[in-house]
């Protein structure tokens, strides 16, 4: 048997004894009561919400008694310590949401926080049971190297370190190196997740030469693994890949806005697999894989700038001047906020339309992500601009011509010229 | 929670199913602590040849009763009782310690051991001298002793023939350009009280009284040699026993003093370099080598299946035949019990180990030396060492030290 998994299974000697179950009881039995209440429907009004009160309450008294009948209890103790060391998180969680934003506080709790206890708790419960130190010290052999379970403990410890930890710093970095060299937003996101990337990489390459692993292992490892990526995760490999390039290259950066399938979005991030958008139209959030960007023609419109040209069709009745129409356009625009009064707003007439001279109205915008909202207020303008000058918006317009000596009937349905065949709409009245 | 409650259920289990079990035939783990000097505790090396040394009892017993396990948990001397009283309080507490014979009464004394049980007529084949250090007032034994370790000079012989009858022979042997070295710990040094005639006032004022003009005399004069050998250029003085055997080890020491406990070892290094022989005699007497004892002191929070387990391990490891195959595949042990003849024909070292073992215990100061301990220790330790680099007077010495030991027995602590 692994000596490893021989050493820790020793430890179920203890529990052979009387003393050592019984304070296993004192306090899992609480635990389990205080979960029956949290489940129980129709139990008494607010019950429920002190089931963690009541049962950390059951589980002290079970350690009282215990040492009023003098049973050994240090290790209910110590169990209970542990369970209210768990429940501390909430409070600790909620103390951090006044200084962190939720998404960031989330993955601090989740990833960091949360699994680092369990584990001190896994390991403090370990020392209870076997001399931790010992156990560290038994010998594995691991790629045809001779390493402690010390060591690879100590050495998977630090890999997820800088998988999960050494975010905060590479943003830290790319924020000072922004404030130095003047990058925009978006390079700077993209820099933190090269320093981060830089970082990692560097750290695992200095981890596995800390471990003193046989390199021609690894290297027949790395060998064998290539042929794997081959055939099986060759689209993961792939997306990796396209999203480093990608990366360096630029082109979809986190902060970026692309339109996917007519929809502006911004990249939340750009992952290892695949990059995070943000759908504003209806808050969703869309992963693409990162080869789509890398194969696919993409539509950005903060490559060199974040500027966007918006427009606005419109119809004005064939009496109205244009050139009275088109001033009107672009002062509309002109007093709309989110346009940009540079470049300025302009009109222009673009045809002859069967019911009305069409004319169309381009604006800029700084945001590309307002795109919609801000075409909804130049919409609003120019209703009320038209409205205060009279100028009509005229429905479609068809002349029908009767022959004589037919009598009138009702026309076809659907075909929409009903009204434009009973009258014209009142002028000034769009 | 989860875990806690299967951990419960795997308890009850395991609880409920331990009764039948202990009835028929012993089984489960036994956890032992092993005491050992905290210099030894830092080096792996040694804990694994005290752990190979435990496997000569370990294997034959687990062929005999193969659903037992034994596990052997390391521990320092100085850390141990606390160790003990923090694990007792949790209920995870050793089925079993090995300790030496001092250790096993403090043990029982702090009611962190319960007491011995063994068959009246094995402990009638054990060394009473043994057995009674370990009687308690209310006749209960503390522990059941298992090994007895010795006290003697120990020399390389490719630097050192033979080993120094005398002291005045070891000075000079010194004064001749061999290195000795000499530890300045009062329990490495009380072997040579008997030489000077010594032990008898350390006995006499460790039970609070004044000792005779010429006991302190005595006294003064081991101090002096004391002082004198230090003026050797070839004699090294160690605050503690661990950095001289090292250095023994690597072949920089001719002689020193040392305990057989430590033998396997310092052979691993000198191989047949490595001569044993009786402590030098001094011009009053012989020496007053003090004999120590590994002994069974069995835990608190067992249950009542390894309570029978490590009351059938105690019982196999003091059995005549255990006994004399432990004595002659280690060396540096001897047997407590006496039911067979200790071979000492075999071999030389424990020809000389079993002359030792007669020589000890025959100097109530020597041993009372052994007892001192906190403060008083402390202070000890700092008189001998003014004494040795000549800050302090001999005679001032054992005046401060003899007025330290009458109030210590005031106080009801050597």
């Amino acid at each position: 048997m692994n000596p490893l998994i021989q050493e820790i299974t020793t430890s179920a000697g203890y529990f052979e004894r009387p003393a050592v179950w019984l304070q296993l009881l004192v306090v899992s039995l609480p635990l389990l009561v205080g979960n029956a209440i949290r489940h129980w429907r129709g139990g008494p009004a607010g019950l429920a919400d002190r089931h963690r009160q009541i049962a950390l309450g059951l589980a002290l008294l079970g350690v009282l008694a215990l040492r009023l009948v003098g049973i050994p209890h240090g290790f209910s103790m110590f169990l209970l310590a542990l369970v209210l060391g768990w429940e501390a998180l909430a409070p600790l969680e909620r103390l951090l949401a006044r200084f962190l934003h939720p998404e960031p506080r989330a993955q601090l709790m989740s990833r960091l926080i949360r699994p680092f206890y369990l584990l001190a708790a896994g390991v403090a419960l370990l020392d209870q049971l076997q001399n931790v130190r010992d156990l560290a010290q038994l010998p594995l052999t691991l790629f045809g190297g001779d390493i402690s379970v010390g060591q690879l403990f100590i050495a998977l410890l630090l890999a997820y370190l800088l998988l999960v930890g050494s975010g905060p710093p590479a943003a830290g970095l790319a924020w000072l190196a922004r404030r130095t060299l003047g990058l925009t937003q978006s390079s700077q996101r993209a820099m933190a997740l090269i320093f981060r990337y830089t970082v990692v990489g560097l750290g695992l390459l200095l981890v596995v030469s800390n471990l003193g692993l046989n390199t021609t292992a690894l290297v027949a490892v790395a060998g064998g693994l290539s042929v794997g990526l081959g055939f099986g995760i060759k689209e993961v490999f792939s997306n990796f890949v396209s999203g480093l390039w990608l990366l360096f290259e630029g082109s979809v950066r986190p902060g970026e806005v692309l339109m996917v399938d007519g929809d502006p979005c911004e990249v939340r991030s750009l992952g290892l697999r695949a990059a995070v958008l943000w759908r504003d139209r209806d808050n969703a959030e869309l992963v693409v894989p990162n080869q789509t960007f890398f194969t696919e023609s993409t539509v950005t419109y903060t490559r060199s700038d974040r500027l966007r040209r918006s427009e606005l069709s419109v119809g004005a009745a064939y009496r109205h001047n244009p050139e009275q129409v088109i001033p009107l356009l672009e002062a509309a625009a002109r007093g709309v906020a989110g346009v940009l009064p540079d470049p300025p707003a302009r009109a222009f007439l673009v045809g002859y339309g069967d019911s009305a001279i069409n004319y169309s109205l381009r604006f800029w915008i700084a945001d590309p992500m307002r795109n919609l909202s801000v075409r909804d207020a130049v919409g609003r303008a120019i209703w009320a601009t038209f409205a205060s000058h009279g100028i009509e918006i005229p429905f479609p317009q068809r002349v029908v011509h009767r022959p004589a000596g037919r009598p009138a009937t009702d026309p076809p349905s659907g075909s929409g010229a009903g009204r434009g065949e009973a009258a014209n709409p009142a002028s000034g009245d769009p | 929670m989860c875990a806690l409650t299967a951990l419960a259920a795997a308890g009850v289990v395991a609880g409920c199913s331990s009764r039948p079990a202990a009835e028929a035939e012993p089984g489960g783990v036994l956890f032992v602590y092993v005491a050992l000097p905290a210099s030894q505790i830092k080096q792996p090396d040694a804990i694994d040849a005290v752990i190979e040394r435990l496997d000569l009892l370990r294997k034959p017993f687990r062929e005999l009763h193969p659903s037992v396990r034994i596990q052997f948990i390391p521990f320092a001397e100085e850390q141990l009782i606390h160790q003990v009283r923090r694990r007792n309080w949790e209920g995870l507490g050793p089925d079993l310690l090995l300790v030496t014979d001092r250790m096993a009464l403090e043990l029982r004394r702090l009611d962190l051991s319960r007491p011995a049980t063994a068959p009246a007529d094995l402990i009638s084949q054990l060394d009473p001298l043994a057995v009674q250090r370990l009687r308690q007032p209310d006749g209960q034994l503390a522990g059941l002793p298992v090994l007895l370790q010795t006290e003697q000079a120990c020399f390389n012989r490719r630097l050192l023939p033979e080993s120094p009858a005398t002291l005045q022979a070891l000075l000079q042997t010194s004064a001749g350009g061999v290195p000795v070295g000499l530890s300045l710990a009062p329990q490495d040094l009380a072997w040579l009280l008997g030489g000077f005639g010594a032990d008898g006032a350390i006995a006499v004022a460790s039970r609070g009284e004044r000792p005779s003009p010429r006991s302190q005399a005595a006294l003064v004069q081991m101090l002096q040699w004391l002082a004198d050998a230090n003026l050797q250029e070839q004699v090294s003085v160690f605050t503690s026993e661990e950095p001289m055997l090292r250095r023994f080890s690597a072949g920089e020491l001719a002689w020193i003093p040392c305990r057989s406990g430590d033998l396997s070892r310092l052979r691993h290094s000198l191989d047949d370099d490595l001569g044993v022989a009786g402590l030098p005699r001094g011009p009053r007497g012989e020496a007053t080598p003090i004999n120590t004892l590994r002994v069974w002191a069995f835990g608190r929070n067992s249950s009542a299946r390894q309570q029978d387990t490590a009351e059938l391990w105690t019982r196999f490891s003091i059995t005549p035949i255990v006994q004399r195959r432990l004595t002659l595949q280690t060396s540096g042990n001897l047997p407590v019990n006496l039911q067979l003849p200790v071979p000492v024909e075999s071999s030389a070292t424990l020809r000389t180990l079993e002359a030792t073992r007669q020589q000890a215990g025959r100097a109530p100061g020597a041993e009372a030396v052994r007892g001192i301990d906190g403060e008083r220790l402390t202070q000890m330790r700092r008189l001998i060492n003014d004494v040795a680099f000549q800050t302090l007077a001999p005679r001032t010495a054992a005046q401060t030290l003899i007025d330290s030991l009458i109030t210590g027995a005031a106080e009801g602590r050597p």
